[in-house]
């Protein structure tokens, strides 16, 4: 028995050696490990600089993840935790703005479109140490994704329009192929899906493990897991949960990202996500000193920017870069249809004369200047500006120029002589335009009360209205009920906003008849128009080319077609903003692309802690 | 005869002071400095570029003691601010409802209690606020410290979406008709100093001393850019 003792406490150093060598990562960097060439020129990274190793950086969240699992809780307030811990085989580069190769080093596209054959890194291993393999990405998009007994959104990103999946099979270990029924462009950003570990989680799929519940996957990786088991391909995993308090992040030692001089990234050795549920004492941690970086509001930055000198931090305003999202103003062309009644207004709504006239009356100039104190862009496109697909752009990804943008100048005149053109004119010489039975054309202008914004758009808007007749009357309602009226197509007019992204395909659930958020006018669905079917058309062949430039010609068409119906008219948007304190190092160069692996645009890769440069 | 030898004083402070602050790069230099330097807003520039270090070093208790009975200002203020550091004050206040708030600034049983009230309360209205709105309330509010905060938010404005030239800022914190509003300028000042000023340390230190007694927020403006050089400068 002491002889046992002896043995055990002669070996513990050993047995204790070996299991911090299996924590520690790649005795050396990996072959086909992904370089990411900080401070070199010529590769779009020149403008970062290298960094080193250590530290801690802090950010907040406003809520709890709600589990650990990328594919069944896809809401921000928990990507914001998942992007940490998960790789996809390809990502959208937050420097170049353009898919770049993550776990799949290349890739190639079959002549006739259909196919596509990644070739992933070989040398990989999870955060636990186990190899990462076409097994892996197979067991994602096969068993977990493309697999109808597990509840994933992932799965409609994949759908082609005529309602076929992909097929994926594995060619070899390190070899996938895609292959569609027929040429599906976005496919490529779609198969960005994070990866899963088969190794930890196949025995919770019903389909390879009939001993569990079809179901069981939707509840996997909940936040009662041990976070030992959360094993990923991202830059950290979960080394800590406090509910309503913090998640801490410890490095992946097994990530396989390298800066040029060969150093192991993330550059910091944890992440901390403080939970805060307010706005305010999200801005006075800031302030204090107890998170690194955050996306201010516009109503912080008197705040922020009276204290930025005095204590050392940058608050990055561009006024010249949008954030993703669209805000617009709508109006609901199928008013009174269901039950015979508003065919005045249903008539009028309907009418594009009078949207085109209505557009003439979005003073955007004095929206930004009054509610974003000039730090927001005049919106006409239904697309975010960053997409590489924004029709203000040259070519695909190419320069803002605005060339061909569809703009309806802030015009009273122009206005007054469209609304008059269509016989919407004041026949009561009350000062009100009528309808042609002399009632009073009134509009019931709804937003979310206490969206400040959109509060301040509507009022502005109900103001210009007013000088050319036009009485819009404001009726801000609790979100849910405004959202519900939106859907069931209860609402009069609108103005709201939607998020946004860079692949414009998804505006096809907005812009074609039968789309989720065709809403208002739900009857094009029965009943098209000429330019719902254009939509359609359009839409089609936006899919169906594998050529970014002709694509690019695809969607800018669709978005000055969009702009020119004026279904939606867009309004201003709030231009990126980012504070950071001045030790953070390359956070100047946070993009409001964010980063797959990085949110609130500051990429948790290359940043670092300044303080700790030798 | 007088203004003469007025004039001599301050060059000796000046000189004397110069010759303390220039190498102040250490904790330990910074921390002499607050203790002993002559002019207040020199004490409290050290005190100021102290207080990072004394959140993480000094126990509690003993800020607790320094922030209520250290020897000078600068001190003070170091232990003060590494308190609020560690403890924000105003992240429990903000919680709540702003009436609450503003209640507490105007009816708060200590002014430190009015202020950080008064100061979570224009945080809490933020969304509602424009500069003419703070100049109205630091020209004259319910409390003091109400005025005050009032002026350190719009010193914000001045520095952002109501941006204020130098000259003007100079002449509202000599001239202000209220200690809100000099504050406002003061420290907007104070900021346009860090972004754009030249000044050495020992000429800095000169400014303060021209300004110290009759001008506070002028002195208290380059104050913070002596402090920002200081952090700049590493040590703290």
């Amino acid at each position: 028995m002491r002889i046992r003792r002896v043995l055990f406490i002669c070996f513990l150093p050993l047995l204790v050696g070996a299991m911090l060598v299996a924590g520690q990562g790649y005795d050396e960097m990996p072959v086909d490990a992904k370089i990411l060439p900080l401070g070199v020129r010529g590769m779009g990274w020149g403008d970062l600089e290298p960094g080193v190793r250590g530290g801690t950086f802090y950010l907040s969240a406003p809520g709890n993840p709600n589990r650990w699992n990328p594919m069944t809780a896809t809401e921000t307030s928990t990507t914001l935790y998942t992007n940490h811990i998960y790789h996809g085989m390809v990502y959208l580069n937050p420097v170049t703005g353009v898919i770049d190769p993550l776990l799949a080093k290349s890739w190639e596209i079959s002549e006739e479109g259909r196919t596509i054959a990644f070739h992933l890194r070989r040398g990989l291993r999870w955060s636990d140490g186990e190899p990462f393999t076409a097994a892996d990405v197979l067991f994602t998009f096969r068993d977990v994704i493309l697999n109808e007994e597990i509840t994933t959104v992932a799965r409609d990103g994949l759908r082609l329009p005529d309602g076929t999946l992909p097929i994926i099979e594995k060619t070899d270990d390190y070899t996938v192929r895609v292959t569609t029924s027929s040429p599906f462009r976005p496919i490529l950003s779609a198969m960005g899906q994070k990866i899963l570990p088969k190794h930890k989680l196949e025995h919770l799929v019903h389909k390879l493990n009939p001993d569990v519940e079809p179901g069981t996957f939707d509840t996997a990786l909940g936040l009662d897991m041990h976070l030992a088991d959360i094993v990923g391909m991202g830059p950290y995993v979960p080394a800590s949960f406090a509910p309503d308090q913090q998640v801490v992040f410890e490095r992946n030692p097994y990530y396989y990202v390298y800066d040029a001089e060969g150093i192991q990234l993330p550059y910091f050795d944890r992440r901390v996500v403080l939970i805060v549920s307010s706005d305010d004492v999200t801005l006075l941690k800031f302030l204090n000193g107890e998170i690194d970086g955050y996306a201010p509001r516009t109503s912080d930055l008197p705040f922020l920017m009276g204290k930025a000198a005095l204590r050392d931090f940058t608050v990055k305003l561009d006024p010249a870069v949008g954030t993703y999202g669209s805000s617009w103003i709508a109006f609901n062309q199928d008013i009174g249809l269901a039950d015979g009644t508003d065919e005045n207004k249903r008539t009028l709504y309907r009418d594009r004369t009078f949207r085109q006239a209505f557009a003439h009356l979005l003073d955007k100039e004095a929206m930004i200047e009054s509610i974003f104190h000039g730090l927001a862009l005049p919106q006409w496109s239904p697309l975010s500006f960053g997409s590489p697909f924004y029709a203000g752009r040259e070519s695909y990804g190419g320069t803002l120029n605005e060339t061909d943008a569809v703009v309806f100048e802030y015009d009273l005149d122009e206005a007054s002589r469209l609304l008059d053109s269509i016989g919407v004119i004041d026949r009561g010489n009350d000062g009100w335009r009528d309808y042609e039975d002399g009632t009073r054309v009134v509009i019931s202008l709804s937003t979310v009360s206490g969206l400040s914004d959109f509060e301040g758009m509507a009022v502005i808007i109900s103001d210009r209205a007013r000088l050319v007749g036009l009485d819009v009357r404001l009726a801000p309602g609790e979100a849910n009920a405004v959202l519900t009226a939106m859907f069931t197509g209860s609402f009069d007019a609108l103005i709201l906003a939607f998020t946004g992204g860079n692949e414009p395909h998804s505006l096809g659930s907005l812009y074609t008849e039968c789309g989720r958020l065709h809403f208002w006018r739900q009857s094009a669905c029965d009943e098209p128009t000429e330019v719902d079917i254009a939509f359609s058309e359009l839409f089609g062949e936006g899919v169906a080319t594998l050529d970014a430039e002709e694509a690019f010609e695809i969607y800018a068409e669709i978005q000055r077609l969009a702009a020119e119906d004026a279904a939606l008219i867009y309004t201003a948007y709030a231009a990126f903003r980012y504070a950071f304190y001045d030790y953070v190092g390359n956070a100047e160069m946070a993009n409001p692309n964010g980063h797959a692996t990085g949110h609130s645009g500051n990429a948790c890769d290359f940043v670092f802690d300044r303080r700790l440069l030798p | 005869m007088r203004s003469g030898l007025r004039c001599t004083c301050w060059i000796a402070f000046a000189l004397s002071a110069v010759s303390i602050v220039a190498p102040a790069h250490t904790v330990a230099e910074l921390e002499m400095i607050a203790r002993s330097a002559v002019v207040r807003e020199v004490s409290m520039a050290a005190g100021l570029s102290l207080a990072s270090f004394y959140a993480t070093a000094v126990p509690l208790t003993d800020l607790e003691e320094r922030a209520k009975s250290g020897s000078t200002a600068g001190i003070r203020l170091a232990a003060r601010t590494a308190m609020d550091i560690l403890s924000d004050p105003l992240q429990l206040l903000v919680e709540q409802p702003a009436n609450d708030l503003k209640e507490l600034a105007i009816s708060g049983v200590t002014s430190d209690v009015r202020l950080d009230a008064a100061r979570a309360y224009y945080i809490k209205i933020r969304e509602a606020l424009t500069a003419a709105r703070l100049t109205a309330d630091a020209e004259g509010s319910e409390s003091e410290e109400l005025a005050l905060a009032a002026g350190e938010a719009l010193s914000g404005f001045y520095t952002s979406f109501e941006v204020m030239p130098a000259a003007e800022l100079m002449e509202q914190a000599v001239g202000g008709t209220t200690p809100g509003l000099r504050t406002a300028a003061g420290l907007a000042l104070g900021t346009h100093l860090i972004r754009t000023s030249s000044l050495t340390e020992g000429e800095i230190v000169v400014k303060i001393m021209e300004h110290t007694i009759v001008h506070t927020e002028l002195a208290e403006a380059y104050m913070l850019l002596l402090a920002h050089r200081w952090r700049e400068g590493g040590g703290a």
